[in-house]
């Protein structure tokens, strides 16, 4: 599903997925570091295009380019199988050049799914030796589970991001985000 | 305790290092130096100086020595 306006920040925005976005897309899931903890995609650049088109008509789905303030594409982010007041969220994966970059990402993302969604919860899947993704969901007021294990036989973790645990953690992360600039 | 110590103190024990791995140390150079490890940084060194960083400086906070450098500006006036 798309939505056409962008969604802005201070120091990103979020722009649905569009077949432009193909090749970016692609090269990012077949980045060495987003390998290791994101399912593989193995297609071209044509089937990456088909997927787009038929995510962009899949209701309750919503998947995110990340645009830093410079023009330039830096990550992917998603609010996807949105059932009753709830979501997962996914396909995170940012290079940015500051920390406030993808901690925006998110901020925006989740902000859409509890303010213009109206859902109540967000739910993770987080591979249990994810360390870095576990801690980045955790700064949002991530409640996360014991691990289970996948069909794969893999450890995972659920995490689930509740309305008002997100809401105490957005105030406290953009006390410092969004601080009146001194020049 | 001096400046500097408390300076080391906020990386050494938010990042759970050593202070020989302060020098040259970078952003994203190790594992917990990460966005998340960022913020705690900067929370850690305003308690610690009693400051509110401007969110440019925290942007351009992207080495120890950097960090340095931003805290001694009279915005911060924290003398080394």
């Amino acid at each position: 599903m798309a939505i056409t306006e962008p969604i802005g920040g201070r120091y990103v925005e979020l722009r649905c997925c569009t077949e432009a976005d193909a090749e970016f897309t692609r090269a990012l899931r077949q980045n060495s570091e987003f390998m290791k903890y994101l399912p593989a995609i193995d297609n071209t650049v044509e089937q990456q295009r088909a997927w787009i088109r038929s995510q962009r008509e899949k209701p309750g789905d919503y998947f995110f380019v990340v645009w830093d303030k410079a023009g330039s594409r830096i990550g992917t982010i998603s609010i996807y199988d949105v059932h009753g007041d709830r979501a997962e969220s996914g396909r995170l994966a940012i290079k940015g050049d500051n920390a406030f970059q993808g901690i925006e990402a998110q901020i925006l993302s989740f902000r859409f799914a509890f303010g213009e969604l109206g859902l109540e919860c967000i739910d993770s899947f987080i591979f249990a030796d994810n360390e870095r993704a576990i801690r980045f969901n955790k700064q949002f007021g991530g409640r996360q589970y014991p691990p289970c294990t996948d069909e794969s036989g893999r450890a995972i973790i659920k995490c689930e991001n509740w309305r008002e645990d997100f809401e105490k953690a957005d105030r406290r992360l953009s006390s410092i985000l969004y601080r009146d600039k001194k020049h | 305790m001096t400046n500097l110590e408390k300076y080391n103190n906020a990386f050494v024990e938010t990042f759970e290092i050593t202070p020989d791995q302060l020098e040259g140390l970078k952003y994203q150079d190790i594992e917990a130096w990460d966005s998340v490890g960022h913020m705690s940084l900067i929370a850690a060194l305003e308690d610690a100086f009693d400051i509110m960083m401007d969110t440019d400086d925290i942007i351009d906070f992207s080495s120890y020595k950097k960090g340095m450098e931003i805290l001694a500006k009279a915005d911060y006036g924290v003398d080394f």
